[in-house]
């Protein structure tokens, strides 16, 4: 598969990606005081090395979690993985067999392969992250 | 696709007489995390893959022989886990790919390391992450 490209036009860098967060993904941090965060392997996928968001300006966040009652959402600016050297595409759903449409979808895509940072890079995006809904932590 | 694995799948591969309540729960939490249907994440990822399951719990096992803290699994879209510790500034994160390869991160606040950790080296080399994870390392020695 082609690498694909970087779209700053269509998805500027102060653009909000939304990424639904299982509840076995949000860890609790004993540090400062305690907080729930997502774990970076939020941003990993190690099926396509893709990682699905919407982007907010054309979603609600009752609309990506509408049929997913259980899951948070967590959000980080485009700029944030573009900095890592990720491409940040468009990539709508329509009319697909199996997934409901989705105009908003788009993807966060690795450098490539050997780029050698992969977890850094997850756990910097976690880090970046801030929840637009959280739900019952799991622990 | 494999069959959800249960936890006696996993008490097989470590020793349960002399285990820690912490590395109990751990196993459990793994089971739990087994029975995770396709499309867990909603994002189409498969099922947590046993071969991944057997070596988290060989992880595990090896972390026991140190000062075990407990630690946060997670699952991982693409049918893995990643196992997690923090102690003060330090985060060491094990991560099993799907297929039962292994590779971790160890972070000081910003300063991080990532590398593959080979399946043979899991028995001496996790309890070095870990050593070094309760502070009584100040580095770690490279894999072998």
């Amino acid at each position: 598969m082609s690498p694909r490209l970087d779209d700053p036009v269509s998805i500027p860098d102060d653009e909000d990606l939304w990424r639904r967060v299982y509840p076995a993904q949000a860890c609790f941090k004993q540090l400062d005081g305690g907080h729930w965060r997502p774990s970076s392997a939020m941003f990993l996928d190690r099926t396509t090395g893709e990682v699905s968001v919407h982007r907010a300006s054309l979603t609600t966040a009752g609309l990506v979690l509408a049929r997913y009652p259980r899951h948070s959402l967590a959000a980080i600016k485009a700029a944030i993985p573009r900095r890592l050297g990720y491409a940040v595409c468009p990539d709508p759903i329509m009319n697909d067999p199996v997934l409901n449409d989705d105009p908003a979808h788009a993807l966060i895509c690795p450098p490539g392969i050997g780029s050698g940072k992969i977890k850094a890079n997850a756990r910097e995006m976690a880090q970046a992250a801030a929840w637009v809904v959280l739900r019952n932590p799991p622990y | 696709m494999e069959e959800p694995t249960t936890g006696s799948q996993l008490t097989g591969i470590v020793t349960l007489s002399h285990a820690t309540d912490a590395l109990i729960s751990s196993l459990r939490r793994i089971a739990e995390l087994m029975l995770l249907p396709d499309d867990w994440d909603s994002y189409g990822s498969p099922r947590i893959q046993l071969v991944a399951a057997q070596r988290a719990a060989e992880v595990l096992s090896a972390a026991e022989n140190e000062a075990f803290l407990t630690p946060q699994i997670v699952p991982v879209s693409g049918g893995g886990l990643q196992i997690e510790w923090t102690s003060g500034r330090r985060e060491l994160e094990i991560e099993i790919l799907p297929h039962g390869d292994v590779e971790y991160l160890i972070a000081e606040g910003e300063k991080t390391y990532e590398a593959p950790l080979p399946t043979r080296d899991i028995s001496w080399y996790v309890p070095e992450l870990v050593r070094w994870l309760s502070g009584a390392r100040a580095y770690v020695a490279p894999v072998r």
